[in-house]
């Protein structure tokens, strides 16, 4: 039964000698946020740079917006590569997160550099609001990854961009079936369906002449 | 930033006192406030409350470590907006800590003198001072900090029962020390 003392023994605790808290606060792991921002991209330019693991390509996630200058060196040396730069978006009506890039800072970074290839992932979310921004963006390809909320996502990004623009991808565990689901599904053309799931794919990255 | 060159942007009154008070404190003094209030928004709001009290207090005071100084300011905010919240919320970890100190309290058959909280945490202080290093650190992480065992386990790559087993011989320990000091609740 509660008493009330433990209550004093956890009031008396916080008085204790500042030596004893920051003896254990020093003990805490260390988390650099403040770093993150620059050793991610950073990260990702150096292993393009030193051709770690094969790389054909860098992502960008949350660390910065896409379209933050501080990507810009990095962008450049993907496009000295010619590697395509797969870019998250999604836009959300709340609990957008911090630096989440949305389809418009898509079509900033691809207006800036219409010479670099970009992928916008998830078809930024929402079909209706994601592909309408980049429409006139000829270097930004859509991939529907982990966007397994419509029948229709996918019919109506090949009605708006062609089917040449868009890539299959698969993103979380999981959504693999969905994904894959909605290409076989979608009332586009079987020659639609094989550049979606594979040939623009082995185009943009394997550069293969695909018929 | 050094802690005493924020300290001087206090005693100049610069508000840039707060920003760098939050960027180099802010996560450590959410922590303290989270562990115990599990609610975003009140451990934000002590957060903030840490740094209206510092501002305030500094000057005329003078602490001679900044860190230990606002984490002791967030732990009393912690603790007080506990308590006005527990009658409406139950407060799982706040709890599940109050019921593993049970264990320290002194039986009141062995003792002599009921003490006030400043003579309790000399007592305590002493007690602590005689422990390892290791063990001192995880009594506080639990206890000061608030951190679960089974992320402190996580953390020092302890099995879970055993750092509970650890945690219990120490509280045993201070429990035993506290009665053969003579103190009462």
């Amino acid at each position: 039964m509660r008493t009330g003392k433990e209550e004093r023994i956890f009031r008396a605790l916080t008085d204790i000698k500042d030596e004893y808290i920051e003896e254990a606060a020093k003990t805490k792991p260390v988390k650099r946020t403040g770093m993150r921002r620059y050793m991610r991209p950073l990260a990702a330019c150096l292993a393009v740079v030193l051709g770690i693991g094969g790389m054909i390509g860098m992502k960008l996630w949350i660390a910065t917006f896409c379209d933050d200058p501080l990507n810009y060196r990095f962008i450049e040396k993907c496009i000295d590569y010619d590697i395509p730069i797969l870019l998250h978006a999604w836009r959300k009506t709340v609990g957008q997160r911090a630096c989440e890039s949305t389809p418009e800072r898509v079509a900033n970074i691809a207006k800036r550099y219409p010479e670099g290839t970009f992928i916008m992932a998830h078809i930024a979310g929402n079909c209706y609001y994601g592909v309408k921004p980049v429409l006139d963006c000829e270097n930004v390809y859509i991939d529907f990854c982990g966007s397994v909320f419509r029948a229709d996502d996918l019919e109506y990004a090949v009605e708006l961009v062609g089917a040449k623009r868009i890539l299959f991808g698969t993103d979380m565990p999981g959504s693999y079936l969905v994904s894959e689901g909605q290409v076989w599904e979608a009332n586009i053309s079987e020659e639609e369906k094989e550049m979606i799931m594979w040939k623009n794919t082995a185009r943009l990255f394997y550069k293969e002449k695909v018929e | 930033m050094e802690d005493c060159k924020i300290i001087e942007l206090y005693n100049e009154r610069n508000e840039a006192a707060i920003q760098e008070t939050d960027k180099k404190y802010g996560r450590i003094l959410f922590g303290i406030a989270f562990n115990l209030l599990e609610n975003r928004e009140d451990s934000e709001e002590v957060v903030n409350d840490t740094y209206q009290r510092t501002w305030n207090a500094i000057p005329p005071e003078k602490p001679k470590s900044l860190g230990a100084y606002l984490g002791k300011i967030a732990r009393n905010l912690s603790i007080n907006r506990w308590h006005e919240k527990r009658t409406q919320k139950r407060f799982h970890e706040a709890e599940m800590l109050l019921s593993e100190l049970t264990d320290v309290i002194p039986d009141s058959a062995t003792t002599e003198s009921k003490m006030d909280e400043r003579e309790l945490t000399d007592s305590i202080n002493r007690l602590l001072g005689r422990l390892s290093k290791e063990d001192r650190v995880l009594f506080l992480r639990r206890y000061w900090y608030g951190e679960s065992v089974k992320g402190l386990a996580k953390e020092f790559d302890i099995p879970p029962k055993k750092l509970a087993s650890r945690l219990y011989r120490l509280r045993q320990y201070l429990k035993k020390a506290l009665e053969e000091e003579g103190i009462r609740l």
